[in-house]
């Protein structure tokens, strides 16, 4: 091994020059493979809420209910089976897919038309209009709660599919037109200004010129706000009813059955539920960070 | 350089004025551009330039004054209707379309015929040698064959007027070169009209066959390059057309009678009025061209001069001298033989009076030239 002992005194500590068991570069994978043990316990942990339900829903009810926990068991498909036999469990899932999509498509064609006219005609007083679009969501929801119940009392619209439409598109306009305006103030207006020039309406522009470079953003918007509604609870509660009630009310309203929790029937109604959200998520999680950040960050987007 | 092909107007400015709530950007502008004219809007950075090609364009009204569109007043007009072709600043090509459909967009705006669509991709492509890049993204493209294929989108329009806005800004020297000659063929192939704005001095004196020239946000002179590059009648004008920039000193003039003079650093000279001045300051412009070196020729005055630096802009050099504390810039020829004595750091710099240029120092309109007589 290499030292400064040849030098002679005082010009160098006599030590080695060379530790391999200090060096840093050998201590990175170590470091690295700490770090990823920790992501990977960080994230079980965040998982295993999800993972329990999915579990859950695989085991008899004796199982579930065991004490300690049963983690190696025989898995069953019955508590899926039987939610069929559950009274009106269909029409719940159509109502969450529906009131979901048409809600939210509804709600990015409005706020990419709103989006368009704040990032290319910016209209007095632009800044203060979207920051009040916004406002809606800095408000914890229950304190509008009673204001829509008696809204939609007055208005006819409580159990019913166009006013929860209504609801869900009027929550799912501010995020969109704040994700969707960043896209397009991305879109050099030039694009615009070439379209017009050679003859284009603004339609075709909006449409067809600048439509297809916000893709990504409409994505990113679209995926957002079906988070939102597919999970939200509140306000389907108390503004819907039985012919309009989503999964996570009839997880709520079933949740006792035969005067004791059917935690069975929660677990697989759960897992079902949050299946196709979560294939979603998975393969648009992009998409979310994009959405978070109002499309400042784009990521790989 | 090209000559005009016709006096008809295609376009023609009255009094235009634009304003953006308390700020003037356009104040009592007016121009023509000539049918067949390769007109070059000049100007610095700032002086309007795209905003009056907006207003051509009608992407935006003016706040007064006239837009005349061959003959007809098109002022409140959309762009739609004005039919000209465009080539915007940044390229602009949609990057969801590939080549072929980006240059052919115009076309099929216009709902022409399969047929009148593929002649006139043809006819662009060949003109800008692109057809090899018709399939490939924008994405895929260099940054020159990006910018030949956004021109090539503006030209092929079917229409007899085309505004390119600095279309070459930002390219690197070797490809603007090329695209140079390719507009001046494009232009003259397709026997159209352009009007084109750049603050690129060089461009300008390549490209125009007649130039207008913008300044605080209205056109100070107008004309034929070649008058006004020969005749400025504007010290914008002689500051904003030629390469190197035209040498710029401040001065006063003196009146003593019928003789007027102003002393500049190579001496007293005797200035010719135009028209009725008095005595006060003025702005003297002259040519780096102008600014001779080696052996004083008759009539010239001179003044000795230090050589700060030279620049090699290959065919020419770019001499920056000093004559005491004033800065000269001047130009001589790669193969000069006076590159020798320069290589000593000490010239003899004269120039000769008629050479010179007075401006009014607030107007900044010229008022005279050197005459003959200097005093050194």
């Amino acid at each position: 091994m290499p030292t400064t002992a040849g030098l002679g005194p005082g010009v160098l500590p006599d030590q080695p020059l060379f530790d391999p068991s200090t060096s840093p570069r050998d201590d990175k994978p170590r470091r690295v493979t700490l770090a990823g043990v920790v992501s990977w316990i960080v994230a079980l942990l965040f998982f295993s809420p999800i993972l329990w339900i999915a579990m859950a829903a695989l085991k008899t009810s004796d199982q579930l209910l065991a004490s300690p926990p049963l983690f190696v068991f025989k898995p069953t498909l019955d508590n899926f089976l039987n939610l069929f036999e559950t009274p009106n469990i269909l029409q719940y899932f159509v109502n969450s897919v529906l009131l979901s999509l048409v809600s939210v498509s509804i709600a990015i064609a409005v706020s990419y038309l709103a989006a368009y006219s704040f990032s290319r005609f910016k209209p007095p007083g632009s800044d203060f209009i979207m920051f009040l679009l916004l406002s809606t969501r800095f408000v914890p929801a229950a304190a509008f709660v009673i204001p829509f119940f008696q809204l939609f009392g007055v208005l006819h619209l409580k159990n019913t599919y166009v006013g929860l439409i209504i609801f869900y598109t009027m929550f799912s306009v501010p995020f969109s037109v704040w994700i969707l305006k960043g896209f397009i103030d991305g879109v050099s207006p030039r694009f615009d200004e070439t379209g017009l020039v050679n003859g284009a309406s603004r339609a075709h522009v909006i449409f067809r010129v600048v439509l297809p470079q916000v893709k990504p953003g409409l994505v990113a918007a679209f995926v957002f706000n079906i988070i939102f509604v597919w999970n939200e609870f509140l306000f389907d509660f108390q503004l819907g009813g039985k012919g309009t009630s989503t999964i996570p009310v009839a997880l709520f309203t079933s949740l006792y059955q035969g005067g004791a929790v059917n935690w069975t029937y929660v677990a697989a109604l759960g897992t079902a539920y949050v299946l196709p959200l979560s294939v979603l998520i998975y393969f648009f999680q992009k998409y979310l960070l994009v959405g978070m950040t109002f499309g400042t960050v784009r990521g790989e987007v | 350089m090209d000559t005009p092909v016709s006096n008809e107007h295609v376009v023609e400015l009255k009094s235009l004025r634009k304003t953006y709530g308390a700020h003037t950007v356009l104040n009592d502008l007016s121009m023509t551009v000539n049918k067949g004219d390769f007109a070059v809007l000049a100007g610095m950075p700032g002086s309007g330039k795209s905003v009056l090609l907006r207003l051509v364009l009608g992407l935006e009204g003016p706040s007064s004054g006239e837009v005349i569109l061959r003959g007809k007043n098109v002022s409140d007009d959309g762009p739609a209707s004005r039919n000209i072709g465009y080539v915007p600043q940044s390229f602009a090509l949609f990057p969801n379309k590939n080549v072929r459909d980006n240059i052919t967009y115009p076309m099929r705006l216009d709902k022409a015929s399969p047929a009148a669509i593929n002649d006139a991709l043809e006819r662009v492509c060949s003109l800008l040698t692109i057809t090899d890049l018709l399939d490939k993204r924008p994405e895929q493209l260099s940054g020159g064959q990006k910018q030949r294929v956004a021109i090539a989108r503006g030209l092929a329009k079917e229409t007899d007027f085309f505004v390119l806005d600095d279309p070459l800004v930002g390219l690197d020297f070797k490809l603007r070169e090329r695209l140079i000659d390719d507009l001046r063929y494009t232009r003259s192939a397709l026997n159209v009209t352009f009007l084109y704005s750049t603050s690129d001095t060089l461009e300008s004196l390549l490209l125009a066959t007649s130039v207008a020239v913008l300044a605080n946000g209205t056109v100070v002179e107008q004309g034929s390059l070649a008058d006004v590059y020969a005749e400025p009648r504007t010290a914008d004008s002689l500051r904003g057309l030629g390469f190197p920039e035209a040498n710029f000193f401040a001065g006063t003039l003196r009146r003593n009678g019928s003789d007027t003079r102003v002393e500049t650093v190579f001496g007293d000279v005797q200035v010719a009025l135009d028209g009725e001045f008095g005595a006060g300051d003025v702005i003297i412009g002259i040519r780096p061209e102008h600014v001779r070196l080696g052996e004083a020729i008759s009539g010239s005055i001179g003044v000795d001069a230090i050589v700060e630096f030279t620049e090699d802009v290959g065919g020419s050099e770019i001499l920056y001298l000093s004559a005491g504390e004033t800065p000269l810039v001047t130009v001589l020829g790669a193969s000069s033989q006076l590159l020798e004595t320069v290589k000593t750091g000490h010239v003899r710099a004269s120039i000769v009076p008629q050479d010179l240029l007075v401006f009014d120092a607030d107007t900044k309109v010229r008022i005279g030239r050197g005459q003959g007589a200097g005093r050194g």
